[in-house]
């Protein structure tokens, strides 16, 4: 008999004192759900109403969640005055070319990494854990230096490349974790049924691995997509900026803020990570559950 | 080939001539950056106007604007000097160009500047000045200001200090306690970072903080009655008097305003760049607010730490540079650019224009009459300075303020900290 057609049966064969219990079970989760969902959806909507609210509202002591009128001004600002457009545009093509590249070399050094001998796999792993204790401030001016050298300043390809240098560690010993979860005994039986090194990569370790493929490329894309300080030093040119450094420019000193353009400016720059997000964690999901049910 | 056809290659071989023609004309003139941390709505606006009338009447030398965030200036020029992609002209504050001027990073300004020098006080010119020479001229600045509710003042029939150079610490401190009343504090005021403050209310007592700058041992750190008596006064209305909302301790400086325009504090204490938000709530609710004189001491002297335009050594184009700086201190531009920011222009003629501009305001009046009283401060002169402030000096008053420390452990991490980080 089926999983589906079991459960059927159980659910018909529940008695009524039994499915009246499971729905008093069922109010209080359901309740903590929309109660976290609540919480960790607040500062998003107080966001969007904060974009909404004109310079004067903001300035009042109390402050309602719906804004006394729409405000559009901190939108148009924003857009036609802050070159806040062509700054999400820079940051997209910056974030998904890092993410792109970063699966792209991670996939097979992390494979290398997780199955090579345990001695040369610490060694690497040693290596890379080194890379990141440096702190940025110390490292900052020499690779300005280099990028110079390399004639990528003041270009989006210089601020990918330094953004990929600076997640393959990370992303790397992510991913090792996921390839070390793979048991070796599929790849080995794979191999006994005639596949070559390249078909089981393919067709056995490539689908187990597509969730830490898709929580890698997330974490590198959010990291490129959030990144200040390398694009502050890095770009000079208001066409290549990104959005943090945007962003940043509605703030003064000794905390003068200009929170309406700000919070609009936040808000849309939040929906393009909410949307890969959305696209990307069907993957994350999915992927979690490849082969775990013998046919 | 069908007429439309013919002429759509025939205007695209046109187009190409002309821009083929108009080219080496182009790239025979000069683009020049100027980097500017303006961000606020009216500033933006009358940079690109400025930039913009100079760019029509200066084709061969054009500016193109880089914006920069004013709480990274410092990084980003640091890196910018390293790596030799300096923008050709930056503003910045006075207080933070001197160790770029140390460092060979700017170009002199005496020459270029000359003819502007009897329009801006003694005091500004300074500040911008290392080694009799002029590395960052200086546009506008801020004093620290006493806004009052004007409403509240009338509602209580108390008389708002007018005249200058008459408005005391004590006089303040009294007029702090007759707004105390029913669970209301006097005053707000936002002392989330105490330490700008602390170094330029200081000089009303005569705080020097740093002596023997021009000696070969340099710089040495003095704390001693006169540096320590604002955070003592300040300490007194808190915890003594009981006038001053501990709430406020935690903000910002404009953190105050909400409450201010909501009526619970009769006073806030605050930069004068506030003025652009009391501006705004003047026009929708006709919020009446005006500014208190400089509040005196021994003197009503503030030091000045103003905005400075500065010239990058490694700029190819130093004359045209200084030029466009002429450009911006002309009177209206001056003037415009400082009220945009709440600021007071530098120059005698820039101030005048602002004045004339804002001749219906009690309270901007007051705050541009303030600019007088603004002095050459010590501590812009002292090359550790910043790093002093922000590691050293802004953690102690933060604690001191909050009631953590004592004044006497005040003065040994002001000392011991300066000492540390030489």
């Amino acid at each position: 008999m089926s999983t589906a057609s079991k459960k059927v049966t159980t659910n018909l064969s529940a008695t009524p004192i039994e499915k009246k219990k499971r729905k008093y079970y069922l109010i209080p989760t359901y309740m903590a759900v929309v109660f976290y969902i609540l919480f960790l959806g607040f500062p998003f909507i107080w966001m969007l109403s904060t974009s909404f609210k004109s310079p004067y509202e903001l300035l009042q002591l109390k402050h309602s969640i719906i804004p006394d009128g729409l405000y559009w001004q901190n939108y148009t600002d924003i857009i036609e005055k802050r070159g806040l457009i062509n700054s999400a545009k820079n940051s997209l093509v910056i974030a998904l070319l890092t993410a792109g590249l970063t699966t792209l070399f991670t996939v097979p050094a992390a494979y290398a990494i997780a199955r090579l001998r345990k001695i040369f796999s610490g060694i690497a792993t040693g290596w890379i854990l080194i890379s990141q204790v440096f702190p940025v401030s110390l490292v900052i001016i020499p690779l300005f230096m280099a990028v110079r050298r390399l004639g990528l300043l003041d270009s989006i390809w210089g601020l990918v490349l330094v953004y990929l240098v600076a997640s393959l560690p990370f992303s790397l010993w992510m991913l090792k974790g996921y390839v070390t979860s793979i048991p070796v005994d599929l790849e080995e039986a794979g191999a006994m049924d005639g596949a070559s090194s390249f078909q089981i990569l393919r067709r056995i370790v490539f689908p187990l691995l597509v969730p830490g493929i898709v929580a890698t490329a997330l974490f590198t894309f959010l990291n490129s997509w959030n990144e200040f300080f390398f694009a502050l030093v890095l770009i000079q040119n208001p066409d290549n900026e990104t959005l943090p450094l945007t962003l940043a420019r509605f703030m003064g000193s000794e905390g003068q803020v200009l929170l309406g353009p700000l919070a609009a400016g936040a808000f849309l720059a939040t929906i393009p990570s909410l949307v890969i997000f959305g696209v990307m964690q069907r993957k994350l999901a999915s992927g979690l559950l490849a082969g775990a049910v013998k046919g | 080939m069908k007429k439309s056809k013919l002429f759509a290659v025939v205007a695209a071989v046109a187009v190409t001539a002309s821009l083929a023609v108009t080219i080496p004309a182009r790239a025979a003139g000069i683009e020049m950056t100027y980097l500017t941390p303006a961000y606020l709505k009216g500033t933006v606006a009358s940079t690109e106007r400025i930039v913009a009338d100079w760019n029509k009447a200066n084709p061969n030398a054009t500016v193109k604007i880089v914006y920069g965030d004013v709480n990274n200036m410092q990084d980003k020029l640091t890196t910018a000097f390293a790596g030799g992609v300096a923008p050709d002209i930056f503003q910045h504050e006075a207080a933070s160009i001197l160790t770029f001027s140390k460092q060979g990073y700017l170009a002199d300004l005496s020459k270029e500047m000359a003819p502007l020098k009897s329009s801006i006080p003694a005091g500004l010119w300074s500040v911008g000045s290392y080694k009799n020479r002029l590395y960052g001229a200086p546009t506008m600045t801020q004093t620290y200001t006493i806004f009052a509710n004007v409403d509240a003042f009338k509602k209580a029939g108390v008389k708002i200090p007018t005249g200058t150079n008459t408005f005391t610490w004590d006089d303040y401190r009294e007029l702090a306690k007759k707004f105390t009343t029913g669970g209301n504090y006097g005053v707000a005021w936002g002392l989330k970072s105490p330490a700008a403050m602390t170094m330029i209310m200081g000089m009303n007592y005569n705080a020097q903080f740093f002596r023997g700058l021009t000696t070969s041992a340099g710089p040495q750190i003095s704390v001693n009655a006169a540096e320590l008596e604002v955070p003592t006064r300040v300490w007194d209305m808190i915890y003594t008097d009981k006038t001053i909302d501990p709430a406020a301790l935690t903000m910002t400086g404009a953190g105050p305003v909400p409450g201010f325009l909501a009526g619970k504090y009769a006073m806030i204490f605050a930069a004068s760049y506030v003025a652009s938000d009391l501006d705004v709530a003047a026009k929708a609710a006709g919020f009446n607010w005006t500014a208190l004189p400089l509040l005196k001491g021994t003197s009503n002297k503030q030091g000045a730490n103003p905005q400075t335009l500065s010239v990058s050594a490694q700029s190819k184009y130093p004359k045209q540079a200084a030029a466009f700086i002429r450009f911006m201190l002309k009177d209206a531009n001056l003037a415009e650019l400082a009220l945009g920011e709440g600021l007071i222009p530098s120059t005698t003629g820039s101030l005048k224009s602002a004045m004339a501009t804002k001749k219906d305001s009690a309270g901007w009046t007051q705050i541009l009459d303030d600019g007088a009283a603004l002095t050459l401060a010590p501590f812009t002169l002292v090359p550790n300075y910043q790093k002093w402030k922000d590691t050293v000096l802004q953690p102690a008053m933060q604690q001191y303020l909050q009631g953590k420390i004592s004044l006497a452990e005040l003065k040994k991490r002001e000392v011991e900290g300066y000492k540390a980080i030489r």
